[in-house]
């Protein structure tokens, strides 16, 4: 469920990066029309990785927030296939846009220090691009607005 | 991690096809092997079932008989074992 206000965020990298970070806050599942305090959000460093299906939190915020289970996904990573516990957030993204009430597989960890692996079931909702001329720029906005195509631009 | 709902999902997976056949496209609650309830929206499957269920003792699923609705695939950054 998706609040439906336009908006964008773009994150400028101190140099060239393999790897697309920043900050974004996540709480327990609420619903944000029911006027819940934001105070309970808490900020993580979140990956952006487009060969994820899904989005995923790490045991760590499980920890953090003392989440209960509400579902089970079968997940696929690189070498093991295993039934894992799904949890209700809420992500809030640099461009104020929150994702209510998101389902996120707990993934016992990610390979760097980040703790929020943002997926393809939020990347896809909007329009995201990145760039490398004198950095790494990634920028992201939701909900999508036009079909783009560099080979396209004259 | 917690076991809790490894029995509610293997009974999810076990009946997936004919639960398809009866809810497919609801949000269907399932505890103790049992369907308990089944609504429009994750959300409402939540939030009305925690009226007499602790939360972490139900599992809450999106009923489909596509195979691929209960996959997700990592292909880099996560490991989950």
């Amino acid at each position: 469920m998706l609040e439906k206000k336009s908006s964008a965020f773009t994150t400028y990298c101190r140099g060239y990066e393999n790897v697309l970070s920043n900050l974004v806050e996540v709480a327990p599942a609420y619903d944000p029309e029911s006027g819940f305090s934001r105070s309970f959000f808490r900020k993580y460093r979140a990956v952006w990785d487009t060969g994820a299906t899904h989005s995923a939190i790490t045991s760590q915020v499980v920890r953090d927030f003392a989440l209960r289970a509400t579902g089970m996904a079968v997940v696929y990573d690189a070498t093991t296939t295993q039934n894992v516990h799904t949890y209700s957030v809420n992500i809030l993204l640099p461009n104020h846009v929150e994702f209510s009430d998101w389902e996120v597989a707990e993934a016992g960890g990610l390979v760097g220090d980040e703790d929020i692996l943002i997926g393809m079931d939020i990347i896809g909702a909007g329009d995201f691009a990145v760039s490398n001329k004198k950095r790494t720029v990634f920028t992201f906005r939701y909900p999508s607005q036009e079909e783009f195509s560099f080979s396209r631009q004259g | 991690m917690e076991n809790g709902l490894n029995d509610e999902f293997e009974y999810y997976l076990e009946h997936r096809i004919d639960l398809a056949e009866k809810y497919d496209g609801r949000y269907i609650v399932i505890k103790n092997r049992n369907v308990i309830g089944d609504y429009d929206t994750r959300r409402v499957a939540i939030e009305t079932t925690m009226k007499t269920q602790a939360l972490g003792t139900f599992l809450v699923q999106k009923c489909s008989s596509d195979p691929d609705s209960i996959k997700q695939r990592f292909l880099s950054r996560a490991y989950f074992s």
